[in-house]
Protein backbone atom coordinates (compact mmCIF):
# COMPACT_ATOMS: atom_id res chain seq x y z
CA UNK A 1 0.00 0.00 0.00
CA UNK A 2 1.14 3.30 -0.85
CA UNK A 3 1.33 6.36 1.31
CA UNK A 4 0.17 8.67 -1.30
CA UNK A 5 -1.68 7.68 -4.39
CA UNK A 6 -3.63 10.18 -6.29
CA UNK A 7 -5.94 9.24 -8.93
CA UNK A 8 -7.52 11.52 -11.45
CA UNK A 9 -7.39 14.18 -9.31
CA UNK A 10 -8.96 17.18 -11.01
CA UNK A 11 -10.35 20.75 -9.03
CA UNK A 12 -12.06 23.40 -11.19
CA UNK A 13 -12.83 26.96 -9.48
CA UNK A 14 -15.51 28.37 -12.17
CA UNK A 15 -13.82 27.86 -15.30
CA UNK A 16 -10.58 27.61 -13.83
CA UNK A 17 -8.62 24.04 -13.44
CA UNK A 18 -6.53 24.82 -10.55
CA UNK A 19 -5.13 20.51 -10.94
CA UNK A 20 -5.78 18.54 -13.86
CA UNK A 21 -6.60 14.88 -13.84
CA UNK A 22 -3.36 14.72 -11.43
CA UNK A 23 -2.43 10.92 -10.96
CA UNK A 24 0.94 10.23 -8.54
CA UNK A 25 1.46 7.61 -6.43
CA UNK A 26 4.27 7.78 -3.42
CA UNK A 27 5.76 5.08 -1.90
CA UNK A 28 6.36 4.43 1.44
CA UNK A 29 9.63 5.98 3.19
CA UNK A 30 10.05 7.68 -0.12
CA UNK A 31 10.91 11.69 -0.06
CA UNK A 32 9.47 12.93 -3.07
CA UNK A 33 9.60 17.06 -3.84
CA UNK A 34 6.58 18.55 -5.33
CA UNK A 35 7.40 21.33 -7.83
CA UNK A 36 5.96 23.67 -9.68
CA UNK A 37 5.89 27.16 -10.56
CA UNK A 38 3.50 29.26 -8.78
CA UNK A 39 -0.15 28.85 -9.01
CA UNK A 40 0.63 25.51 -10.97
CA UNK A 41 -1.85 23.44 -8.57
CA UNK A 42 0.47 22.38 -5.44
CA UNK A 43 -0.97 24.37 -2.34
CA UNK A 44 -4.59 22.99 -4.00
CA UNK A 45 -3.64 19.45 -4.41
CA UNK A 46 -1.92 19.29 -0.87
CA UNK A 47 -5.34 20.95 0.57
CA UNK A 48 -7.37 18.31 -1.00
CA UNK A 49 -4.88 16.07 0.68
CA UNK A 50 -5.63 17.47 4.15
CA UNK A 51 -9.38 17.54 3.02
CA UNK A 52 -9.00 21.15 3.66
CA UNK A 53 -10.62 21.63 -0.40
CA UNK A 54 -12.65 18.87 -1.82
CA UNK A 55 -11.98 17.63 -5.63
CA UNK A 56 -14.24 18.16 -8.28
CA UNK A 57 -13.50 14.59 -9.30
CA UNK A 58 -11.04 12.08 -8.42
CA UNK A 59 -10.14 10.37 -5.42
CA UNK A 60 -6.89 10.70 -3.05
CA UNK A 61 -6.02 7.61 -0.43
CA UNK A 62 -3.61 8.43 2.74
CA UNK A 63 -1.83 4.54 3.87
CA UNK A 64 -5.25 3.30 1.77
CA UNK A 65 -8.00 5.70 3.32
CA UNK A 66 -9.67 7.97 1.60
CA UNK A 67 -8.83 11.46 2.31
CA UNK A 68 -12.16 13.01 2.38
CA UNK A 69 -14.55 9.97 3.84
CA UNK A 70 -11.60 8.98 6.41
CA UNK A 71 -10.12 12.24 7.27
CA UNK A 72 -9.39 11.34 11.11
CA UNK A 73 -7.72 7.85 10.05
CA UNK A 74 -5.30 10.07 7.57
CA UNK A 75 -4.68 12.88 10.07
CA UNK A 76 -3.73 10.76 12.60
CA UNK A 77 -1.04 8.86 10.75
CA UNK A 78 0.14 12.79 9.39
CA UNK A 79 2.56 15.23 10.30
CA UNK A 80 1.53 18.84 8.35
CA UNK A 81 3.26 22.18 7.82
CA UNK A 82 0.14 23.45 5.86
CA UNK A 83 0.72 26.58 3.16
CA UNK A 84 -0.43 29.95 4.44
CA UNK A 85 -0.65 28.91 8.14
CA UNK A 86 -0.57 30.88 11.24
CA UNK A 87 0.48 30.26 15.04
CA UNK A 88 -2.02 31.10 17.95
CA UNK A 89 0.00 34.39 19.52
CA UNK A 90 -1.60 34.67 22.54
CA UNK A 91 -0.62 30.77 23.14
CA UNK A 92 2.89 29.67 24.10
CA UNK A 93 5.53 27.88 21.58
CA UNK A 94 5.11 24.89 24.20
CA UNK A 95 1.21 25.30 24.37
CA UNK A 96 1.32 24.82 20.79
CA UNK A 97 2.86 21.46 21.02
CA UNK A 98 1.23 20.41 23.94
CA UNK A 99 -1.97 20.86 22.19
CA UNK A 100 -0.87 18.85 18.91
CA UNK A 101 -0.09 15.98 21.09
CA UNK A 102 -3.19 16.26 22.79
CA UNK A 103 -4.94 16.09 19.67
CA UNK A 104 -2.96 12.72 18.78
CA UNK A 105 -3.71 11.41 21.71
CA UNK A 106 0.43 11.27 22.78
CA UNK A 107 2.18 13.07 24.91
CA UNK A 108 5.16 15.62 23.95
CA UNK A 109 8.89 16.37 25.01
CA UNK A 110 9.19 19.62 24.72
CA UNK A 111 12.88 20.21 24.95
CA UNK A 112 13.34 17.24 22.72
CA UNK A 113 11.25 19.03 19.90
CA UNK A 114 12.99 22.45 20.67
CA UNK A 115 16.15 20.98 20.21
CA UNK A 116 15.47 18.66 16.69
CA UNK A 117 14.15 21.81 14.99
CA UNK A 118 16.82 24.55 16.67
CA UNK A 119 14.33 26.59 18.98
CA UNK A 120 15.54 27.79 22.03
CA UNK A 121 13.44 25.87 25.10
CA UNK A 122 13.49 29.63 26.99
CA UNK A 123 11.76 30.41 24.05
CA UNK A 124 8.93 27.76 23.98
CA UNK A 125 7.48 29.63 27.18
CA UNK A 126 6.82 32.85 25.64
CA UNK A 127 3.79 33.55 23.54
CA UNK A 128 4.27 32.49 19.69
CA UNK A 129 3.03 36.20 18.69
CA UNK A 130 6.80 37.23 19.92
CA UNK A 131 8.21 34.90 17.55
CA UNK A 132 10.17 35.83 14.54
CA UNK A 133 8.97 34.63 11.31
CA UNK A 134 11.97 31.61 11.59
CA UNK A 135 10.88 30.58 14.93
CA UNK A 136 7.36 30.27 13.72
CA UNK A 137 8.46 28.26 11.27
CA UNK A 138 10.65 26.06 13.68
CA UNK A 139 7.82 25.74 15.85
CA UNK A 140 5.60 24.45 13.28
CA UNK A 141 7.70 22.32 11.77
CA UNK A 142 7.77 20.57 15.24
CA UNK A 143 4.32 20.26 15.79
CA UNK A 144 4.25 18.56 12.57
CA UNK A 145 6.55 16.02 14.27
CA UNK A 146 4.98 15.69 16.98
CA UNK A 147 3.70 11.68 17.57
CA UNK A 148 5.64 10.16 15.53
CA UNK A 149 3.81 10.50 12.34
CA UNK A 150 4.32 8.13 9.42
CA UNK A 151 3.86 10.56 6.64
CA UNK A 152 5.36 14.44 6.59
CA UNK A 153 3.61 16.42 4.09
CA UNK A 154 5.20 19.54 4.20
CA UNK A 155 4.14 22.73 1.86
CA UNK A 156 7.46 25.09 1.45
CA UNK A 157 9.45 24.12 4.97
CA UNK A 158 12.69 26.33 4.44
CA UNK A 159 9.96 29.49 3.90
CA UNK A 160 11.49 31.77 6.92
CA UNK A 161 14.19 30.01 7.47
CA UNK A 162 18.10 31.05 7.92
CA UNK A 163 20.66 28.95 6.43
CA UNK A 164 20.77 26.97 10.37
CA UNK A 165 17.71 26.72 10.32
CA UNK A 166 17.64 25.03 6.69
CA UNK A 167 20.72 22.72 8.10
CA UNK A 168 18.30 21.60 11.05
CA UNK A 169 15.42 20.95 8.34
CA UNK A 170 17.94 18.47 6.44
CA UNK A 171 18.89 16.69 9.65
CA UNK A 172 15.40 16.35 10.94
CA UNK A 173 13.78 15.12 7.38
CA UNK A 174 17.30 12.74 7.07
CA UNK A 175 16.15 11.14 10.52
CA UNK A 176 12.90 10.78 9.62
CA UNK A 177 13.84 9.02 6.15
CA UNK A 178 16.10 6.84 8.43
CA UNK A 179 13.05 5.93 10.67
CA UNK A 180 10.88 4.89 7.93
CA UNK A 181 9.08 8.21 7.56
CA UNK A 182 7.55 8.96 3.89
CA UNK A 183 8.22 12.65 3.34
CA UNK A 184 5.99 14.70 0.31
CA UNK A 185 7.15 18.58 0.14
CA UNK A 186 6.81 21.52 -1.67
CA UNK A 187 9.85 23.67 -2.18
CA UNK A 188 11.11 26.79 -4.61
CA UNK A 189 14.75 25.82 -2.72
CA UNK A 190 15.79 23.32 -5.60
CA UNK A 191 19.17 22.73 -4.20
CA UNK A 192 17.33 21.64 -0.49
CA UNK A 193 14.82 19.48 -2.64
CA UNK A 194 17.73 17.87 -4.89
CA UNK A 195 19.81 16.76 -1.76
CA UNK A 196 16.72 16.04 -0.06
CA UNK A 197 14.44 13.87 -2.31
CA UNK A 198 14.40 10.18 -4.00
CA UNK A 199 12.17 11.78 -6.83
CA UNK A 200 10.62 14.51 -7.57
CA UNK A 201 7.64 15.68 -9.03
CA UNK A 202 6.70 18.71 -11.44
CA UNK A 203 3.53 20.40 -12.05
CA UNK A 204 2.81 23.04 -14.49
CA UNK A 205 -0.76 24.77 -15.00
CA UNK A 206 -2.55 21.77 -12.95
CA UNK A 207 -0.97 18.81 -14.73
CA UNK A 208 1.70 16.59 -13.91
CA UNK A 209 4.46 16.86 -16.47
CA UNK A 210 7.26 14.56 -14.73
CA UNK A 211 7.82 12.36 -11.55
CA UNK A 212 11.09 10.54 -11.76
CA UNK A 213 14.61 10.89 -9.80
CA UNK A 214 16.75 13.44 -11.01
CA UNK A 215 18.89 10.95 -12.82
CA UNK A 216 15.90 9.72 -14.62
CA UNK A 217 14.55 13.75 -15.38
CA UNK A 218 18.39 14.07 -16.74
CA UNK A 219 18.07 10.79 -18.97
CA UNK A 220 14.68 11.75 -20.38
CA UNK A 221 15.50 15.37 -21.62
CA UNK A 222 18.73 13.79 -22.99
CA UNK A 223 21.32 15.93 -21.01
CA UNK A 224 23.45 14.52 -18.00
CA UNK A 225 24.65 18.04 -17.10
CA UNK A 226 21.77 20.07 -16.03
CA UNK A 227 21.18 20.61 -12.24
CA UNK A 228 17.22 20.55 -10.63
CA UNK A 229 16.92 24.34 -11.45
CA UNK A 230 17.67 24.01 -15.43
CA UNK A 231 15.49 20.88 -15.55
CA UNK A 232 12.77 22.67 -13.91
CA UNK A 233 12.76 25.17 -15.99
CA UNK A 234 12.85 23.10 -19.35
CA UNK A 235 9.64 21.16 -17.72
CA UNK A 236 7.98 24.43 -17.18
CA UNK A 237 9.28 26.55 -19.58
CA UNK A 238 7.08 25.94 -22.51
CA UNK A 239 8.91 23.12 -23.69
CA UNK A 240 6.71 20.27 -25.05
CA UNK A 241 5.36 18.62 -21.49
CA UNK A 242 5.55 15.16 -21.55
CA UNK A 243 2.48 13.27 -20.86
CA UNK A 244 1.26 13.20 -17.42
CA UNK A 245 1.32 9.35 -16.77
CA UNK A 246 4.71 9.15 -18.53
CA UNK A 247 6.51 8.97 -15.06
CA UNK A 248 3.95 7.52 -12.63
CA UNK A 249 5.48 3.82 -12.26
CA UNK A 250 8.88 5.06 -12.95
CA UNK A 251 10.74 3.98 -9.83
CA UNK B 1 -1.31 16.69 31.05
CA UNK B 2 2.51 17.72 31.16
CA UNK B 3 5.94 17.24 29.49
CA UNK B 4 6.26 13.30 29.93
CA UNK B 5 8.90 11.15 28.05
CA UNK B 6 9.92 11.04 24.35
CA UNK B 7 8.00 10.36 21.53
CA UNK B 8 6.42 7.04 21.46
CA UNK B 9 7.79 4.91 18.61
CA UNK B 10 6.09 1.86 18.64
CA UNK B 11 2.27 2.79 18.20
CA UNK B 12 1.97 4.75 15.34
CA UNK B 13 3.90 2.86 12.64
CA UNK B 14 2.30 -0.43 13.23
CA UNK B 15 -1.37 0.86 13.37
CA UNK B 16 -0.73 1.87 9.79
CA UNK B 17 0.52 -1.29 8.51
CA UNK B 18 -2.70 -3.05 9.11
CA UNK B 19 -5.27 -1.96 5.65
CA UNK B 20 -8.21 -0.64 6.12
CA UNK B 21 -8.14 -0.81 10.31
CA UNK B 22 -9.97 2.76 11.12
CA UNK B 23 -9.03 1.83 14.80
CA UNK B 24 -6.15 3.06 16.03
CA UNK B 25 -3.89 4.43 19.42
CA UNK B 26 -5.24 7.95 18.70
CA UNK B 27 -7.57 10.75 21.28
CA UNK B 28 -10.98 9.99 21.14
CA UNK B 29 -13.31 12.82 20.49
CA UNK B 30 -13.55 14.15 24.57
CA UNK B 31 -9.80 14.40 24.19
CA UNK B 32 -9.94 16.52 21.06
CA UNK B 33 -12.91 18.30 22.10
CA UNK B 34 -11.28 18.82 25.72
CA UNK B 35 -8.15 19.90 23.81
CA UNK B 36 -9.77 21.93 21.43
CA UNK B 37 -11.94 23.85 24.49
CA UNK B 38 -8.82 24.16 26.75
CA UNK B 39 -7.06 25.87 23.79
CA UNK B 40 -9.81 28.01 23.30
CA UNK B 41 -10.42 29.01 26.68
CA UNK B 42 -6.46 30.12 27.25
CA UNK B 43 -6.43 32.19 24.44
CA UNK B 44 -9.79 33.77 24.77
CA UNK B 45 -9.23 34.76 28.84
CA UNK B 46 -6.07 36.37 27.39
CA UNK B 47 -7.78 38.67 24.76
CA UNK B 48 -7.45 41.97 25.50
CA UNK B 49 -11.10 43.22 24.29
CA UNK B 50 -12.63 40.62 26.72
CA UNK B 51 -11.05 41.66 29.42
CA UNK B 52 -12.06 45.14 28.78
CA UNK B 53 -15.54 43.84 28.14
CA UNK B 54 -15.80 41.93 31.80
CA UNK B 55 -13.47 44.78 33.09
CA UNK B 56 -16.81 47.23 32.66
CA UNK B 57 -19.14 43.80 33.79
CA UNK B 58 -17.23 44.09 37.19
CA UNK B 59 -17.52 47.87 37.45
CA UNK B 60 -21.31 48.24 36.53
CA UNK B 61 -21.43 45.83 39.35
CA UNK B 62 -19.78 47.78 42.08
CA UNK B 63 -21.11 50.76 40.66
CA UNK B 64 -24.84 49.48 41.17
CA UNK B 65 -24.82 48.33 44.57
CA UNK B 66 -23.02 51.44 45.65
CA UNK B 67 -25.52 53.73 43.97
CA UNK B 68 -28.71 51.56 45.02
CA UNK B 69 -26.87 51.76 48.53
CA UNK B 70 -27.51 55.49 48.62
CA UNK B 71 -30.17 55.66 47.06
CA UNK B 72 -33.97 56.58 48.86
CA UNK B 73 -34.90 52.86 49.09
CA UNK B 74 -31.71 51.21 49.53
CA UNK B 75 -32.71 47.31 49.02
CA UNK B 76 -30.18 43.92 47.97
CA UNK B 77 -32.70 42.87 45.51
CA UNK B 78 -33.55 45.65 43.80
CA UNK B 79 -29.27 45.76 43.35
CA UNK B 80 -29.83 42.42 41.66
CA UNK B 81 -32.32 43.24 39.20
CA UNK B 82 -30.25 46.19 38.23
CA UNK B 83 -27.32 43.97 37.49
CA UNK B 84 -29.66 42.43 34.45
CA UNK B 85 -29.34 45.55 32.80
CA UNK B 86 -25.19 45.60 32.12
CA UNK B 87 -25.47 42.29 32.41
CA UNK B 88 -27.41 41.48 29.25
CA UNK B 89 -25.96 44.35 26.86
CA UNK B 90 -22.33 43.66 27.86
CA UNK B 91 -22.43 40.01 27.98
CA UNK B 92 -23.79 39.24 24.43
CA UNK B 93 -21.50 42.13 23.38
CA UNK B 94 -18.80 39.98 24.76
CA UNK B 95 -20.38 36.75 22.92
CA UNK B 96 -20.44 38.04 19.59
CA UNK B 97 -16.79 39.36 20.06
CA UNK B 98 -15.86 35.79 21.48
CA UNK B 99 -17.72 33.91 18.91
CA UNK B 100 -17.78 36.12 15.53
CA UNK B 101 -14.18 35.45 15.35
CA UNK B 102 -13.52 31.83 16.54
CA UNK B 103 -14.02 30.22 13.53
CA UNK B 104 -13.29 33.03 10.62
CA UNK B 105 -11.09 34.58 12.15
CA UNK B 106 -8.71 31.49 12.19
CA UNK B 107 -9.70 30.72 8.89
CA UNK B 108 -8.55 33.91 7.41
CA UNK B 109 -5.64 33.97 9.80
CA UNK B 110 -4.75 30.23 8.95
CA UNK B 111 -4.04 29.01 12.06
CA UNK B 112 -7.49 26.75 11.37
CA UNK B 113 -5.21 25.18 8.68
CA UNK B 114 -2.64 23.86 11.44
CA UNK B 115 -5.58 22.99 13.59
CA UNK B 116 -7.49 20.92 11.10
CA UNK B 117 -4.41 19.64 9.85
CA UNK B 118 -3.98 17.07 12.94
CA UNK B 119 -6.65 15.11 13.94
CA UNK B 120 -9.96 16.82 14.79
CA UNK B 121 -13.17 17.17 12.39
CA UNK B 122 -14.35 20.32 11.41
CA UNK B 123 -17.32 19.61 13.97
CA UNK B 124 -14.82 18.66 16.60
CA UNK B 125 -13.34 22.02 16.00
CA UNK B 126 -17.01 23.78 16.35
CA UNK B 127 -18.22 22.31 19.54
CA UNK B 128 -14.56 22.09 21.10
CA UNK B 129 -14.39 26.50 20.60
CA UNK B 130 -18.19 26.73 21.45
CA UNK B 131 -16.97 24.81 24.99
CA UNK B 132 -14.27 26.89 25.32
CA UNK B 133 -15.77 30.12 24.95
CA UNK B 134 -18.52 29.04 27.02
CA UNK B 135 -15.52 28.82 29.64
CA UNK B 136 -14.78 32.33 29.01
CA UNK B 137 -18.13 33.56 29.88
CA UNK B 138 -18.54 31.38 32.47
CA UNK B 139 -15.15 32.50 34.28
CA UNK B 140 -15.78 36.25 33.26
CA UNK B 141 -19.64 35.97 35.01
CA UNK B 142 -18.25 33.33 38.37
CA UNK B 143 -16.32 36.45 39.00
CA UNK B 144 -18.79 38.57 38.56
CA UNK B 145 -21.27 36.80 41.03
CA UNK B 146 -18.74 37.52 43.94
CA UNK B 147 -17.84 40.25 43.38
CA UNK B 148 -22.46 41.22 43.01
CA UNK B 149 -21.88 38.71 46.46
CA UNK B 150 -19.60 40.70 48.45
CA UNK B 151 -21.23 44.12 47.13
CA UNK B 152 -24.29 42.92 48.62
CA UNK B 153 -22.42 42.08 51.91
CA UNK B 154 -20.26 44.80 52.24
CA UNK B 155 -23.46 47.41 51.37
CA UNK B 156 -26.51 45.51 52.85
CA UNK B 157 -25.33 43.16 54.78
CA UNK B 158 -26.88 40.34 53.11
CA UNK B 159 -26.04 38.93 49.23
CA UNK B 160 -29.48 37.74 48.48
CA UNK B 161 -27.57 34.63 46.81
CA UNK B 162 -30.77 33.06 45.59
CA UNK B 163 -31.82 35.55 43.44
CA UNK B 164 -28.23 36.49 42.70
CA UNK B 165 -27.53 33.31 40.96
CA UNK B 166 -30.64 32.94 39.50
CA UNK B 167 -29.42 36.60 37.55
CA UNK B 168 -26.26 35.08 36.80
CA UNK B 169 -26.97 32.22 35.72
CA UNK B 170 -29.85 33.40 33.16
CA UNK B 171 -26.71 35.49 32.19
CA UNK B 172 -24.73 32.76 31.50
CA UNK B 173 -27.03 31.10 29.55
CA UNK B 174 -28.28 34.41 27.36
CA UNK B 175 -24.53 34.54 27.03
CA UNK B 176 -24.00 31.48 25.46
CA UNK B 177 -27.20 31.83 23.04
CA UNK B 178 -25.49 34.41 21.67
CA UNK B 179 -22.22 32.13 21.45
CA UNK B 180 -24.54 29.75 19.43
CA UNK B 181 -25.34 32.64 17.45
CA UNK B 182 -22.25 33.95 17.04
CA UNK B 183 -19.80 31.03 16.46
CA UNK B 184 -22.56 29.40 14.10
CA UNK B 185 -22.26 32.24 11.80
CA UNK B 186 -18.43 32.08 12.37
CA UNK B 187 -18.64 28.67 10.83
CA UNK B 188 -21.24 29.27 8.32
CA UNK B 189 -19.02 32.79 6.75
CA UNK B 190 -15.57 32.82 5.42
CA UNK B 191 -14.64 36.33 6.93
CA UNK B 192 -14.61 37.70 10.21
CA UNK B 193 -16.38 41.18 9.25
CA UNK B 194 -19.02 39.24 7.44
CA UNK B 195 -19.54 37.47 11.01
CA UNK B 196 -19.50 40.30 12.87
CA UNK B 197 -21.80 42.23 11.02
CA UNK B 198 -24.48 39.28 11.13
CA UNK B 199 -23.87 39.35 14.68
CA UNK B 200 -23.96 42.71 16.16
CA UNK B 201 -26.71 43.50 13.25
CA UNK B 202 -29.02 40.70 14.69
CA UNK B 203 -28.00 41.84 18.54
CA UNK B 204 -29.60 45.20 17.22
CA UNK B 205 -32.53 44.07 15.16
CA UNK B 206 -33.35 41.64 18.49
CA UNK B 207 -33.39 44.84 20.31
CA UNK B 208 -35.14 46.81 18.03
CA UNK B 209 -36.82 45.24 15.16
CA UNK B 210 -38.41 42.20 16.75
CA UNK B 211 -41.42 43.89 18.49
CA UNK B 212 -42.53 45.75 15.28
CA UNK B 213 -41.47 41.99 13.76
CA UNK B 214 -44.18 40.43 16.02
CA UNK B 215 -46.50 42.46 15.50
CA UNK B 216 -46.49 42.10 11.91
CA UNK B 217 -47.18 38.75 12.66
CA UNK B 218 -50.07 39.92 14.71
CA UNK B 219 -51.51 41.52 12.00
CA UNK B 220 -51.64 38.93 9.30
CA UNK B 221 -53.22 36.81 11.94
CA UNK B 222 -55.54 38.65 13.76
CA UNK B 223 -56.25 41.80 11.13
CA UNK B 224 -55.38 44.32 13.53
CA UNK B 225 -52.25 45.62 15.74
CA UNK B 226 -51.79 43.63 19.07
CA UNK B 227 -53.93 45.69 21.70
CA UNK B 228 -56.01 45.00 24.75
CA UNK B 229 -56.08 41.41 25.80
CA UNK B 230 -53.64 39.30 23.68
CA UNK B 231 -53.58 35.43 23.16
CA UNK B 232 -51.16 32.99 24.57
CA UNK B 233 -49.44 32.41 21.17
CA UNK B 234 -48.51 36.07 20.64
CA UNK B 235 -46.63 36.60 24.41
CA UNK B 236 -45.00 32.88 23.38
CA UNK B 237 -43.75 34.22 19.96
CA UNK B 238 -42.54 37.71 21.66
CA UNK B 239 -40.40 35.08 24.29
CA UNK B 240 -38.86 33.36 21.37
CA UNK B 241 -36.63 37.12 21.35
CA UNK B 242 -33.31 35.48 23.82
CA UNK B 243 -33.94 38.81 25.45
CA UNK B 244 -37.12 38.83 26.69
CA UNK B 245 -36.61 34.89 27.49
CA UNK B 246 -33.36 36.22 29.04
CA UNK B 247 -36.08 38.30 31.81
CA UNK B 248 -37.96 35.33 32.26
CA UNK B 249 -35.58 32.88 33.10
CA UNK B 250 -33.85 35.66 35.27
CA UNK B 251 -36.54 36.80 37.41
CA UNK B 252 -37.05 32.53 38.05
CA UNK B 253 -35.83 32.68 41.25
CA UNK B 254 -36.80 35.21 42.86
CA UNK B 255 -38.89 38.29 41.28
CA UNK B 256 -36.18 40.82 41.54
CA UNK B 257 -37.60 42.74 38.28
CA UNK B 258 -34.86 42.20 35.07
CA UNK B 259 -36.67 44.16 32.41
CA UNK B 260 -35.69 43.33 29.15
CA UNK B 261 -33.60 45.16 27.54
CA UNK B 262 -35.33 46.40 24.61
CA UNK B 263 -36.81 49.63 22.28
CA UNK B 264 -40.62 49.14 22.38
CA UNK B 265 -42.59 51.52 19.74
CA UNK B 266 -45.70 50.60 21.88
CA UNK B 267 -46.87 47.89 19.03
CA UNK B 268 -46.50 44.98 21.68
CA UNK B 269 -49.31 46.29 23.22
CA UNK B 270 -48.68 45.89 27.22
CA UNK B 271 -47.71 42.18 27.84
CA UNK B 272 -48.22 42.91 30.94
CA UNK B 273 -52.33 43.44 30.71
CA UNK B 274 -52.60 40.25 29.02
CA UNK B 275 -50.38 38.35 31.87
CA UNK B 276 -52.51 39.79 34.48
CA UNK B 277 -55.96 38.34 32.70
CA UNK B 278 -55.70 34.80 32.56
CA UNK B 279 -55.53 33.15 36.66
CA UNK B 280 -54.15 30.10 35.11
CA UNK B 281 -50.86 30.46 32.85
CA UNK B 282 -51.26 28.43 29.49
CA UNK B 283 -48.39 25.84 29.33
CA UNK B 284 -46.43 28.00 26.20
CA UNK B 285 -45.94 30.49 28.92
CA UNK B 286 -44.71 28.64 31.31
CA UNK B 287 -41.43 29.55 32.47
CA UNK B 288 -39.08 26.77 31.77
CA UNK B 289 -40.18 27.28 27.94
CA UNK B 290 -38.03 30.45 27.89
CA UNK B 291 -34.85 28.41 29.32
CA UNK B 292 -35.73 25.47 26.05
CA UNK B 293 -35.92 28.92 23.50
CA UNK B 294 -32.51 29.73 24.85
CA UNK B 295 -31.25 26.49 23.95
CA UNK B 296 -32.24 26.29 21.19
CA UNK B 297 -30.64 29.59 20.16
CA UNK B 298 -27.77 27.67 21.55
CA UNK B 299 -28.38 24.30 19.09
CA UNK B 300 -29.92 25.61 16.28
CA UNK B 301 -27.19 28.43 14.98
CA UNK B 302 -24.31 25.83 16.01
CA UNK B 303 -25.81 23.02 13.70
CA UNK B 304 -26.80 25.25 10.67
CA UNK B 305 -23.40 26.67 10.75
CA UNK B 306 -21.54 23.02 11.61
CA UNK B 307 -23.50 21.87 8.25
CA UNK B 308 -22.10 24.75 6.27
CA UNK B 309 -18.82 24.75 7.50
CA UNK B 310 -18.44 20.90 6.84
CA UNK B 311 -19.24 21.48 3.09
CA UNK B 312 -17.02 24.66 2.47
CA UNK B 313 -13.61 24.91 1.11
CA UNK B 314 -11.28 26.30 3.29
CA UNK B 315 -9.82 28.92 0.76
Amino acid sequence: MAAIEIDDLTKRYGDHLAVDELSLTVQRGEAVGFLGPNGAGKSTTIDMLLDYVRPTTGTVEVFGFDAQTETRAVHERIGVLPDGYSLYDRLTGREHLQLAARLKGTSVDVAAVCDRVGLDVADAGRPAGSYSKGMGQRLAIGMATVGDPDLLILDEPTSGLDPHGVARLQDLLAAELDRGTTVFFSSHVLDHVASTCDRVAILDDGRLVAIDTIDGLREAVGSAALTLPELFAVYTDGEDPRPATAGVSAE
Amino acid sequence: MSDTPPRSSTGSSESTGSTGSTGSTGSTTTDRLVAIARKEFRDGIRSDALRVVFGLVIASTVLIYWAIGRSAEPGVLSAVGFLGLPFQLLVPVAAIALGTVSVAGERAAGSLRVLLGLPPSRTEVVVGKFLGASGVLLAGLAVALVVAAVSGIVVFGTPALGPLVGVVAATALLGVAFLGVAIGLSAAVSSTRRAMAAGFGGFLGLTFLWEPVVAGVYYLVAGSLPGGGLPAWFLAVDRLNPIEAYAVVANMAGDVGVTPLRISVGLGGGSTAAEGAGAAVPLVLAEPISIVVLCGWVAIPLAIGTRRFRRSDLG
